[in-house]
């Protein structure tokens, strides 16, 4: 007989540990509850045509504003609770962000910057640079910022940790700006919860690629320039989504008729969405499979 | 895949940040601070970018907001080109040049005092507010005229207050003809749009 000592295999899970919550799960549901609401409300509203005043149109606006964040707690915070081992300071997270969005971010982009006035007869380039310099990157960084130092140092634990944390953060910052669009502007339920919904998805999705990158920089050793580079990619990519949006608000020029189609706008968000949560949970998974087979980890 | 403890074996683990994760942090924090820059320096760029215009008949041209929309003037019109805000509401922010001719005794006050006679026939509300001699960009002396005047409705269908323009008027005598060029803006708004007015004088060549 060998007197070698054995050597024991690492369990290998091949799904998300039943420990920790179930990050692209929770969030797939969430999103499949928020498109089902907002089918439901154009369905509605196209079955029942009311007319509302415009009080009622800023309440409504208001509730349908917040009932992403509404949804966020019934499913993914509900679920993490459940969860043997919960994320801590989620709800820290979620405080913060909805603090800095609406002391910073809002009052910097919307009155600073007010991208709108000067942006709105420019070339499409330009519009995208400028919504990229201004929104995008005010966005992604107060996000960062919070989750940076507020729950990296402490909190992270696992590599998805990122993406949890990162979720949170975006659609707290998504329902301030929501919030505000509703008390701003008078607009038709319809168009609110279609609003609603893409901003939501958008920073949803486009908000797990910082989440990747935190994860990144607490777990691996990546470069120093990829932090910063993927925060500049994000706010590229929300740049990018606010310009398609706002060409989708006059989707069609025809002889006959000019048309509106804020449901392409959703669709975008949606495409985001299907594009970047594969990515990132693709890489996350290669990353963890790296580290499995690394000799640090299995010594 | 996500039951790996992946900070384990990390020094993060450690309540002390390493150098990559420092400067990582820095550098992001670097990048927004210069990606802010931009768009600020963006911002200039695009409101302050201009286009030529040039009339070769008048030899008069300077230069006007890029985004605004130009109108040359014909046989049928008052001024020789109007460009306005078309993004600008309820009312358009305008900037115009126009040319009257004058006798070789006329002055300057009465190339204002024919201007105040037809304004205020055909503008509502007019009502001069004060004329001052300035000194333009080339040297040239001129003469500004401000005043008010309330702007028609530009829906009739829609109730609404009517919108207080306020204008200015800077007349320089050229060649026997009064050159006059016009800036006129929401009240509200003049202070903020007061800027093309000055740069639109600056460039401007007779």
């Amino acid at each position: 007989m060998s007197n070698r000592p054995g050597l024991l295999t690492p369990q290998v899970p091949t799904r998300e540990s039943p420990h920790y919550r179930r990050v692209w799960r929770t969030a797939a549901f969430e999103i499949a509850l928020l498109l089902i609401g907002v089918g439901l409300i154009l369905l509605i509203t196209r079955v029942l045509p009311i007319a509302f005043g415009g009080t009622q149109r800023r309440l409504i606006g208001v509730a349908l504003a917040v009932s992403p964040l509404g949804l966020w707690a019934l499913v993914s915070y509900r679920a993490e609770r459940q969860a043997q081992q919960p994320r801590s300071r989620l709800l820290l997270v979620i405080g913060l962000t909805l603090l800095a969005a609406n002391a910073i971010g809002v009052p910097l982009v919307d009155r600073l910057f007010a991208p709108d006035s000067w942006l709105a007869n420019a070339d499409g380039l330009t519009r995208l640079f400028g919504y990229t310099l201004t929104a995008g990157i005010t966005a992604e960084f107060l996000k960062f910022a919070v989750i940076r130092y507020s729950v990296w140092q402490d909190c992270f634990r696992i590599r998805i940790d990122g993406v949890a944390y990162s979720m949170a953060a975006a659609i707290a910052y998504g329902a301030v700006l929501n919030v505000n669009f509703a008390l701003n502007e008078i607009a038709e339920p319809a168009a609110i919860a279609l609003r609603v919904a893409g901003v939501t998805l958008s920073q949803l999705a486009i908000g797990t690629i910082m989440g990747y990158w935190l994860g990144e920089l607490k777990f691996s050793k990546p470069a120093i320039f990829w932090l910063p580079l993927s925060l500049g990619f994000a706010a590229l990519l929300q740049g990018l989504y606010t310009v398609l949006r706002g060409s989708f608000v006059v989707g069609g020029f025809s002889g006959s008729a000019t048309g509106s189609l804020p449901a392409i706008g959703l669709g975008a968000a949606i495409g985001l969405v299907a594009l970047i949560f594969p990515i990132v949970s693709f890489l996350i998974n290669s990353a963890n499979a790296r580290e499995r087979r690394s000799p640090e980890f299995l010594r | 895949m996500n039951s790996i403890r992946s900070g384990s074996t990390n020094s993060s683990s450690v309540n002390s940040l390493t150098t990559r994760q420092r400067w990582s942090t820095y550098l992001t924090i670097v990048l927004t601070t210069a990606a802010l820059a931009a768009g600020v320096l963006l911002r200039s760029n695009v409101e302050n970018a201009t286009r030529l215009f040039e009339d070769k008949v008048t030899g008069i041209s300077t230069r006007y907001p890029t985004n605004w929309l130009l109108e040359r003037g014909s046989t049928a019109s008052d001024f020789v080109f109007r460009a306005q805000d078309s993004a600008a509401l309820p009312f358009k922010t305008t900037l115009s040049v126009s040319i009257v001719p004058i006798g070789p005794n006329a002055t300057v006050y009465d190339v204002a005092e024919l201007l105040t006679l037809r304004r205020a026939q055909s503008l509502a509300s007019y009502t001069s507010l004060s004329i001052t001699p300035i000194t333009l960009a080339n040297g040239s002396a001129a003469t500004q005229m401000n005043y008010a005047f309330a702007a028609p409705k530009t829906n009739p269908v829609l109730q609404s207050l009517p919108i207080v323009v306020s204008a200015s008027d800077v007349i320089v005598l050229s060649k026997g003809q009064a050159i006059i060029a016009t800036f006129q803006s929401d009240a509200q708004t003049v202070d903020q749009n007061r800027h093309y007015f000055d740069a639109f004088l600056r460039r401007l060549t007779f």
